[in-house]
């Protein structure tokens, strides 16, 4: 229907229709509302930047490892590329490194995890578990206007 | 995970309070260890180059103000695939929960603003 209308626009200009103008430049409401309610969600998988030139070099193959185990179940990262880390990994390197840093040592966490030592002087120096703090409910007092 | 509120203390993150700067990532909060964004450099965005499943977005957050980054190292984190977008704070909170809305893969590294509380 829509592009009937739209042949009959063209032969209406063409033609000289005298009233074609005017009904392009008026506002549309109804159209308008209906325009509200489309919502376009992208599909396509989305676009990597790219980092220019060596595209047409062969590409090296990548070797991967098995992570460690999660406790995500099915939400797990099953295997990462070597030098690279799941988010479980990183919680666990970070934590075991808080709670026993004699024990899980900068070189002890690279070669566990197949990183270079610079990387996970890094990761330690810059990322730190959050202390969990509960605030007990009754200590909360409502501030009186006065 | 969305950023509900920031305060020059900190933030508020999914009804968890988050005292200092904070590294968002998929599921995870962390306390990210840089006093200003002159801090902000290759190694402590080092997580967030380092993740597999990648990031694909991550979005800095330098305070009041945006502030100019070291472009090589900018350049670096785009050669690793991750685009950056550098903003106030403020800014930045409201861009990682538009994009998380958006289902995007995205981190932020947020240094709270030293203005005073604004809720979201």
């Amino acid at each position: 229907r829509r592009s009937a209308k739209r042949r009959q626009l063209r032969h209406d200009v063409s033609g000289g229709h005298p009233g074609i103008q005017e009904e392009i430049y008026r506002k549309d409401d109804k159209l308008l509302t209906l325009l509200k309610d489309v919502y376009v969600e992208s599909r396509d998988p989305p676009v990597r930047v790219k980092d220019g030139g060596g595209e047409h070099l062969p590409c090296k193959q990548e070797e991967k490892r098995l992570t460690k185990l999660g406790h995500l179940g099915d939400l797990d990262v099953k295997k990462v590329p070597k030098g690279k880390i799941s988010i479980v990994e990183a919680l666990t390197l970070l934590n075991n490194h808080k709670l026993h840093p004699q024990i899980w040592t900068a070189e002890k966490i690279a070669v566990e995890y197949s990183l270079e030592l610079k990387e996970v002087n890094s990761l330690l120096e810059f990322f730190i578990p959050f202390t969990v703090q509960e605030f007990p409910k009754e200590t909360k007092k409502a501030i009186k206007p006065t | 995970m969305f950023i509900e509120g920031y305060s020059s203390r900190g933030f508020t993150i999914s009804g968890d309070l988050v005292v200092g700067p904070c590294a968002v990532l998929p599921r995870t909060i962390l306390q990210w260890n840089v006093g200003s964004y002159r801090d902000i450099s290759h190694e402590s965005l080092s997580l967030f180059r380092l993740l597999e499943p990648q990031i694909e977005i991550l979005v800095l957050g330098t305070g009041d103000r945006v502030e100019r980054l070291h472009p090589a190292m900018l350049k670096h984190m785009r050669e690793s695939g991750i685009a950056v977008e550098v903003q106030d704070t403020p800014n930045a909170c409201a861009t990682f929960n538009f994009l998380t809305s958006e289902k995007r893969v995205a981190a932020a590294g947020l240094i709270p603003p030293r203005g005073t509380y604004k809720g979201m």
